[in-house]
């Protein structure tokens, strides 16, 4: 074993089943666990066959565990930390032993899309097969009854240049880019920047790369953070640990390198079958000696490469299998020019390959512990293809294609293997960035020359994971992560899925966790050869992100924080005891415990209402009138100063949209409250027309700014009276009156309104001051019994004078004459928001109407949203319903057919499988000519 | 019945004592001087971040269709002057027609100063809006990291350099925020409605990055020049 080259001493120790396992510090769990002598690391998809360590790069999904209760977690990178406790996922009983991988010998009564084939008949057949499909595919179990994690953060990051990547061509790229003085930054996956040259034996050139660009100022480098998607305006989605990174840059240079894929023969599958950059990084990174002795399979000069690697961390090589004849002929290790591997040997671990120049299996061969896979590399490019950059195969590879402003890419992931060329790439895309952003790059062209001069030089190698011929074999598999085989694709072309979007979806392959990196080319070169097309003909399937998997948690992590509005009462209604009620953002007291004894409060004395929730909007200027008149549906220029009314407006198709109280402060200025949950939509609304029109007005939305309190009942004169010098006799300050005043020394707006059915004074005063004001009227209110009232109480008082609460009471479909505001609308007006719906609707007639209706004595009360009943079907709802305990009765809302509007008329409210007979009743139910509210 | 005193309070008045907070009296409103060691609070902000609640310094709101005529005193929409004649004032101009004036100390004074400079014209609405927003100074060098928890726009020193203002969305509200010229620490004024303050405080106070809590003792420290 060689010493880990990321691991400075310590050890942690964690358990692995009921196995204790050491790892040195800095390793991954898979690593440690591979050391230990684990060689299966997870069953797959479908036939539960053994997998074993194969990318070790956190790219395919033979190493996914569950990890201290998260499931799926790819311990091929994961650190191994002290305590964790590590669960191979979807096996039963054990993983050494899975009874499920009898399926691997039934594969022929599972051939692809047989799910869409078989279970259909006979049909109540399907729930079982469901349930045990379900069962026995998927990947790791989430631990629903865990408590929710909340340490996930969001960080937005800024930068003139993004590289992501810190391989030798994203550090030189960002190198170039932040000598020109753009601000960089550099996101690199692994804890340390040097890609391909950690693991490839060249450490020192790494670590001198990384050097030049700290050298550098204006560049950020940031370790151990995965992008996972490219957005529209350059927006990348990245993670680091349970940080959820937001990036934007006007430039993203996309240096994600590039990776090796399987071959596919029989058994390719077996666990001690590795990429070769697997090998060598469980050996360079982790420390781990990948095996024994090794057989390596290439086609092209890098297998050579691979076995001196190989042999340089202590592995024997036993034989380079070459469909070619590249590199030296003279080597240490036996060479099988022009022939592939037929089949792997073995169960649960590779014991040998059968090997032949394109000969049935049972041809020569090789033993072995180890077998390492050499393909060319193909660009890992689903970022650049998530942001529009097209790829075309040709000699030598994948290459860009097309040109997408502010989105580059440079070395592996343009196809680019040498590394000189990475460097030269990357030099040239940081500098043309920095020039794209409009800073003088003198060396640009020098840089595209050299670049230039280097590519025309370069000979071309190309791979292909299929080879031209095959030696038969049921289990050659393409996707590792839902066990797609060679067989399953053909078969799936012979059914006519020979479009590769269509022949991923029925074949499913590319569709699990690795999303397409084990096998998406793989299948688009036999989609290729299987219907005679070119590979770019052919084509690829969509790139979307995540290009690699992200926990929801860290996804949700903006969302696990709501906004909470709090009025200035907030914290004096809590040490009274509020039940709170979430009205969208806002917190609102429900109630403070007895709401019935609230309401009897309000009819039989005094009460005091938070409702600074309202929207409170000011609209001030020579055409504020204008503006009114056009949104709203009831006539503003007549209403006199110091005088309010109540007004209402709909959409421009007539539906109501908000109600509230305006009143006029003076000749150009007029103050509205609009409801809790519209009061952002109707200034937005305001705003939308008073542009739209260009009218000149103002209008500022002071919800936030201003408190406001209803202080209600036939006593509330005498509250009043002590804290003010204005007068508040029924002569000077009458029903629907408004008047600015000083109470209890705050400069304060009054309204006289008559929501809940009694003598009332909404009082608007500045935010800061609510709590004084409030504290004043308390204590004015305490010897005449005043009691503070909640949102439950004030509903029942509302109901019982029969006020329509919109939203509550009226839906997306609600006209003002439905709702029973049709005495509102003022048709005279030349043009107002909904004018020309509402006179077609009027001559055709209503569809429904809202009514109030009453419910015997001891009926259960239905609740709303309960349909009304006729003949069987539903013609209309319930929406407000309660007892009332100033009438000792139920009474309710309900929207009917105009037919059974009619008071006095019976209708059937459907409540919990009964059919309740309610009569509909006149609205007011309480003070029906408005006496007390007026007095 | 002769009412209390009239005393204002920040929203963030029940949060302050809840925390054991030193409470004195500026222009009528009751604020936080310390939570127990000004000295310790104060490193705090200087070593990494540090926030007050400003809201009782005064404001003023001034609405008008003079634009070309503030472009001359305020410059831009999204930049902070000094107004001759009022060291502790400084103008914001938020949109054309939009100007916030802010005062950076407790002191009343300075607006009258401030509004005699602006150009002639009068305005249509000039009001007092010292309730209208809560007002939190976050200062330290970590200041620009703890926004870049919250708030998606680009509030490094390119996006936010001093002497700029901004409208923007932090941590899911609405806010603005002020880079005050001059000012020997670090310093971000973030201005919020009333009644989301509290839920801005906590987010700042919890968001991944030390912000410590500072009373107006330490704030007054750590801006001493």
């Amino acid at each position: 074993m060689t010493e880990p080259a990321a691991a400075p001493g310590g050890t942690v120790t964690f358990r692995f089943g009921d196995r204790s396992i050491t790892a040195a510090a800095g390793q991954s769990i898979a690593a440690a666990l591979y050391a230990d002598g684990v060689c299966v690391f997870s069953r797959s998809f479908k036939y539960h066959r053994p997998r074993g360590l194969l990318c070790v790069a956190g790219e395919c999904p033979n190493c996914l565990m569950q990890v201290d209760g998260r499931p799926n977690v790819r311990t091929c990178i994961e650190p191994a930390r002290a305590g964790q406790v590590v669960r191979p996922q979807n096996v039963w009983p054990s993983l050494d032993f899975d009874v499920l991988r009898a399926f691997d010998h039934l594969d022929r009564l599972l051939p692809v899309g047989f799910y869409y084939k078989r279970f259909h008949k006979p049909r109540w057949l399907w729930p079982l097969f469901e349930h045990t499909v379900r069962h026995i595919a998927g990947l790791g179990v989430l631990d629903v009854q865990a408590p929710p994690a909340h340490g996930a953060e969001v960080e937005y990051l800024h930068a003139d240049i993004c590289v992501v990547g810190g391989g030798p061509a994203g550090v030189a790229a960002a190198t170039a880019a932040a000598r020109t003085g753009a601000a960089v930054l550099l996101l690199e996956r692994l804890p340390r920047l040097g890609g391909h040259l950690l693991y490839s034996g060249a450490p020192q050139h790494a670590a001198a790369l990384a050097g030049e660009l700290q050298a550098a100022a204006n560049a950020r480098v940031r370790c151990e953070t995965t992008v996972f998607g490219l957005y529209e305006g350059n927006l990348l989605g990245a993670f680091h640990g349970e940080r959820f990174l937001k990036i934007r840059a006007p430039q993203v240079i996309v240096c994600t390198g590039a990776r090796q894929r399987p071959f596919v023969f029989h058994n390719n599958d077996l666990p001690g079958i590795m990429l070769g950059d697997g090998a060598l990084r469980l050996a360079r990174l982790y420390g781990v000696r990948p095996g024994r002795r090794a057989v390596v399979v290439t086609d092209n000069p890098s297998g050579h490469d691979l076995a001196e690697q190989l042999r340089a961390v202590g592995v024997e090589v036993a034989a380079v299998v070459d469909t070619g004849d590249h590199g030296p002929k003279q080597t240490p290790w036996e060479r099988r020019t022009g022939h592939i591997v037929t089949a792997a040997a073995g169960n649960k671990q590779v014991k040998g390959v059968y090997v032949g120049a394109r000969e049935p299996s049972g041809g020569p061969y090789l033993a072995c512990d180890l077998v390492c896979l050499a393909p060319a590399r193909v660009p890992a490019n689903e970022l650049l293809l998530q942001g529009g950059m097209r790829f075309q195969a040709g000699e030598g590879g994948w290459r860009p294609a097309s040109v997408v402003p502010g989105l580059a890419a440079a070395g592996g992931a343009a196809g680019v293997l040498d590394l000189e060329g990475q460097l030269l790439q990357g030099r040239l895309r940081g500098a043309e960035a920095a020039a794209a952003l409009g800073r003088n790059v003198p060396d640009v062209d020098e840089r595209r020359r050299a670049w230039d001069a280097w590519a025309a030089g370069q000979a071309r190698v190309s791979s292909s994971a299929v080879w031209p011929a095959h030696a038969g074999g049921r289990k050659r598999f393409v996707c590792l992560c839902e066990d797609v085989t060679q067989k399953d694709l053909e078969q799936a072309v012979a059914e006519g899925f020979d479009n590769v979007e269509t022949l991923k979806r029925y074949s499913t392959v590319s569709m699990g966790p690795c999303q397409g990196k084990v096998c998406g080319l793989t299948a688009t070169e036999m989609c290729a050869r299987l219907t005679g097309r070119d590979l770019t003909a052919t084509g690829t399937t969509t790139s979307r992100p995540p290009a690699v998997p992200v926990e929801l948690g860290v996804l949700a992590a903006d969302r696990c924080h709501q906004p909470v509005r709090r009025t200035p009462l907030h914290h004096w209604h809590e040490a009274a005891g509020a039940l709170w009620l979430d009205a969208g953002l806002w917190k609102r007291p429900e109630s403070y415990g007895d709401p019935a004894a609230e309401v009897r409060a309000v009819r039989g004395g005094v009460g005091l209402i938070d409702v600074s929730t309202l929207g409170k909007l000011e609209v001030i200027g020579p055409d504020a009138v204008e503006l009114l008149e056009r949104v709203y549906l009831n006539r503003w220029e007549d209403l006199k100063p110091g005088r309010a009314r109540y007004g209402a407006l709909c959409t421009e198709e007539g539906i109501l949209f908000d109600d509230g109280v305006g009143a006029r402060v003076g000749p150009e200025r007029f103050y509205l409250t609009a409801t809790t949950g519209n009061a952002d939509a109707v200034y937005q609304w305001l705003e939308l027309w008073r542009t739209t029109w260009g009218l000149d007005v103002r209008v500022l939305n002071r919800t936030s700014a201003v408190a406001a309190v209803n202080l209600a009942g036939p006593r509330a004169r005498e509250v009043l009276r002590g804290l003010t010098a204005l007068d508040v006799s029924p002569a000077a300050f009458p029903y629907m009156a408004f008047r600015e005043a000083e109470v209890a020394g705050v400069p304060c707006r009054l309204l006289r309104l008559g929501f809940v059915g009694e003598l009332s004074y909404e009082i608007h005063c500045p935010a800061a001051d609510a709590w004084h004001l409030w504290e004043a009227l308390c204590e004015a209110g305490r010897p005449l019994g005043l009691r503070p009232f909640g949102v439950e109480a004030q509903r029942v008082l509302r109901l019982e004078k029969g006020h329509v609460i919109i939203g509550q009471d009226t839906d997306a479909l609600s006209t003002p004459e439905g709702a029973g505001l049709g005495w509102l609308v003022r048709y005279e007006k030349p043009r107002f928001h909904g004018r020309d719906p509402l006179l077609r609707l009027r001559a055709n007639g209503l569809r429904a109407r809202l009514v109030g209706f009453g419910l015997p004595h001891g009926t259960r009360l239905p609740e709303e949203g309960c349909q009304v009943i006729e003949g069987g079907a539903p013609v209309g709802r319930v929406t407000s319903v309660r007892h009332s305990p100033t009438l000792e009765r139920a009474i309710g809302l309900a929207w009917v057919p105009p037919a059974r509007s009619a008071t006095g008329n019976a209708f059937f409210i459907r409540c919990a499988g009964r059919d309740l007979e309610a009569l509909v009743t006149e609205i007011p139910f309480y003070d029906p000519d408005g006496r007390r509210l007026r007095s | 019945m002769t009412p209390a005193t009239r005393r204002r309070r920040s929203p963030l008045e029940p949060w302050h004592v809840a925390r054991g907070a030193h409470l004195g009296e500026r222009n009528g409103w009751r604020v936080p001087l310390s939570y127990g060691d000004p000295a310790a609070e104060a490193a705090a902000a200087r070593a990494g971040a540090g926030v007050a609640d400003v809201t009782a310094s005064p404001k003023l709101s001034l609405h008008g269709r003079w634009a070309s005529a503030l472009e001359r005193a305020a410059g831009r929409p999204g930049t902070v002057a000094r107004p001759a004649g009022a060291p502790d004032t400084v103008v914001c101009r938020l949109s054309n027609d939009h100007l916030l004036l802010l005062a950076l100390g407790p002191a009343v004074s300075g607006f009258e100063q401030a509004v005699e400079h602006l150009p002639p014209g009068a305005p249509l609405l000039q009001e007092d809006a010292t309730a209208a927003h809560a007002a939190l100074w976050l200062c330290g060098p970590q200041a620009q990291a703890v926004l870049a928890r919250l708030a998606p726009l680009d509030l490094g020193p390119a996006g936010l350099p001093e002497g700029a203002c901004v409208e923007t969305g932090l941590a899911g509200v609405h806010a603005v925020l002020v880079r005050p010229p001059d000012v020997s620490l670090l310093s971000v004024l973030i201005l919020v409605a009333p009644d989301v303050a509290e839920y801005v405080w906590e987010r700042l106070l919890t968001c991944g990055v030390a912000v410590a809590p500072l009373g107006l003792d330490a704030l007054a420290d750590v801006l001493r020049p």
